[in-house]
């Protein structure tokens, strides 16, 4: 879980060409919208489709679910490892 | 294409349900054009007759374009006025109708600037943005002219039901370029940027604010007042990172001519500015649609308040 964190932190700092912040500043537990690392829906969606992607997993578009997911790395984790034990 | 008036555009249920409208085509291709456009005039009369808000508002965007057009010294040309905006917009919905029914006469039709289009038939997909001004369904009837241009057109599930339904029956080979799209999740940016890469095209129209996210609209000068415009069309847009092309669609002189302009290569929304960048893009856009209502002010399909519609006032 740990090392799909890392991953997911790295995913996050290409996609959305966050070159002033690192993997370490990145907290798994911070939210990513709105407040902490302050990214908007326009970043959500594009975050989405390289997790989409990269894990191959189902997301909804307009979900409450799918906001939780993407709430924290941590819930993103939680959410494709899920994703991959139920196939 | 709706006609209707009301508060936000989507609040209002289409006219006519879908018995109606499949008893529409089915005349249609029955009787033909000429008895439809006979029929025209009673049944745009009672719509006009009824339909207060539609006229309301058909009245204050031609006041918007008359005044507009006197700070450049020009005036409205002779035989534009509310109940003729309302025949045009008949007219337009027999084409519609007669480009879903498979039933184009070539007569009554006729493409000027197709070779426009032929220059989209290879390469890469790209992105147009279309308005509710002219007739994009006309690109569906180039689609089947000119070989090898796939254009899928957005549509939003929610305000098409009735047309969806009857195109289910009608004409299944139409709804297979109708892409359904509610919202805009990663799961439809995939399914664009699959199609683009495949040499398809995207065709979204970029002047309704969507009902769901009234929010995501701004505001850019139309006509001399703000006017809301989506945001969703421009994201998607950089999203999708294909080139954009603004597409308008007008009948002149029985003709339909197609015009590209092209917009964006990508169109950038870079995160530090992207506020600013999406509003010059909004703004761009609402500039040239403007432009086309000048030049053609009948062509215009949106009966609703259109300076109203994102907000309560």
């Amino acid at each position: 879980m740990h090392e799909l964190e890392r991953e997911l932190k790295q995913l996050l700092i290409d996609v959305l060409n966050l070159e002033d912040v690192s993997v370490e500043q990145i907290d798994s537990q911070a939210p990513l919208f709105g407040e902490g690392l302050g990214l908007d829906s326009i970043d959500a969606l594009e975050l989405g489709v390289a997790v989409r992607k990269r894990y191959d997993v189902k997301i909804d578009a307009d979900s409450q679910t799918t906001r939780e997911h993407f709430g924290s790395i941590a819930n993103l984790a939680r959410f494709i490892s899920g994703s991959r034990a139920a196939l | 294409m709706k006609f209707g008036g009301g508060l936000h555009w989507a609040h209002v249920s289409e006219r006519g349900g879908v018995w109606g409208l499949r008893f529409m085509f089915a005349s249609y291709r029955l009787l033909g054009r000429g008895v439809f456009t006979a029929l025209l005039y009673p049944v745009v009369a009672y719509f006009y007759l009824t339909g207060r808000s539609a006229r309301h508002a058909s009245h204050d965007y031609l006041t918007a374009v008359r005044t507009r057009l006197a700070r450049e010294g020009r005036s409205l040309p002779p035989g534009v006025n509310v109940f003729q905006h309302v025949v045009a917009f008949g007219n337009g919905l027999l084409d519609k109708l007669a480009m879903w029914a498979g039933a184009l006469p070539a007569s009554s039709l006729e493409f000027a600037d197709a070779p426009v289009l032929q220059q989209f038939t290879n390469g890469r997909g790209v992105l147009f943005i279309g308005s509710h001004h002219g007739n994009l369904e006309v690109l569906r009837a180039f689609g089947e002219q000119i070989q090898g241009l796939k254009v899928n057109t957005l549509v939003s599930t929610r305000n098409s039901q009735n047309w969806i339904r009857v195109l289910k029956t009608v004409s299944p080979q139409m709804l297979q370029s109708m892409i359904q799209i509610d919202s805009l999740g990663p799961e439809a940016v995939i399914t664009l940027r699959d199609k683009l890469a495949a040499g398809e095209h995207v065709a979204i129209l970029g002047d309704r604010v969507s009902v769901k996210h009234k929010e995501r609209s701004i505001r850019a000068p139309f006509l001399g007042k703000p006017a809301p415009f989506p945001e969703g069309p421009f994201v998607l847009a950089s999203l999708l990172e294909c080139p954009v092309y603004l597409l308008f669609c007008l009948k002149i002189n029985g003709k339909y001519r197609v015009s590209v302009e092209p917009f964006a290569d990508p169109l950038v929304l870079p995160r530090r500015e992207r506020r600013a960048a999406l509003e010059r893009a909004i703004v761009r856009y609402a500039e040239r649609l403007e432009a086309h209502c000048l030049l053609a002010p009948m062509q215009w399909f949106n009966f609703f308040d259109f300076w109203g519609q994102a907000g309560g006032d």
